[in-house]
């Protein structure tokens, strides 16, 4: 990504790992749901923030998060946006999981069951990509970043 | 014997009669989603924030009792 290019952050265990080790050179460049932490913003943002600015926008999202919103994929399609969203999948509310898992040993009620992202980006005719490892993510962000259009990268991580 | 907020939430909401509760297991309510599981109530997790509160409308025609939601911040509480 130039330093200028927007990536959004969903809520979730990503969150944690890109407030901490994505670099941002200029201001309001990683924009991140934080204080009361709404899940679900990534691709409502992302629709905003490609309306807002020339520049190429990346969201970032677990897979709860990602379901919150999913309509807006309509919105994105309808109004001919270009963006990137990349789903992080392990079919959980992860962070909440971890942290019933440090209070108590165990989790509950967290679990989800997901679509295919990949085939649901396709229904509404957005380029989706499943790749088969962390390689492959780069190769298709490397590509895609500045791309014109949609399109949606699934990361399963389990 | 003492009790936590959320057992004797779940105490009342039990002597109400509530079979279900709707919502998303946010970490603030933790222990109310761990003292709901202890009972005989049921959790349905609903994905879509708002629909915490429409998922279990149409409950009111059975005229069973629900509760909702479970979420980042209790906003809200119902039975019928």
């Amino acid at each position: 990504m130039d330093d200028a290019d927007i990536l959004l952050s969903d809520v979730g265990s990503h969150k944690l790992t890109i407030a901490r080790r994505f670099p941002t050179y200029e201001p309001n460049t990683c924009l991140i749901s934080n204080g009361l932490a709404s899940m679900g913003i990534a691709v409502p943002g992302a629709v905003a923030a490609d309306l807002a600015v020339d520049r190429s926008v990346v969201a970032a999202t677990g897979d709860g998060g990602f379901l919150m919103n999913a309509a807006e994929l309509e919105t994105a399609t309808r109004l001919d946006c270009d963006f990137i969203v990349i789903v992080f999948v392990d079919d959980d509310y992860g962070l909440i999981s971890a942290k019933q898992a440090d209070h108590r040993g165990e989790a509950f009620g967290t679990e989800l069951t997901n679509p295919d992202f990949v085939a649901f980006a396709e229904s509404f005719g957005i380029e989706a990509y499943r790749p088969a490892d962390w390689a492959g993510l780069e190769e298709l962000l490397d590509a895609q970043i500045g791309s014109e259009g949609l399109s949606l990268i699934e990361v399963p991580l389990a | 014997m003492s009790q936590t907020g959320a057992e004797l939430l779940v105490d009342c909401l039990e002597a109400e009669g509530v079979e279900y509760v709707f919502g998303i297991p946010g970490e603030e309510l933790e222990d109310l989603l761990f003292a709901i599981r202890e009972s005989g109530i049921e959790t349905l997790e609903a994905s879509p924030t708002p629909n915490r509160l429409r998922l279990p409308e149409p409950s009111r025609c059975s005229g069973r009792r629900w509760m909702t939601p479970i979420s980042c911040s209790l906003t809200s509480v119902a039975t019928n």
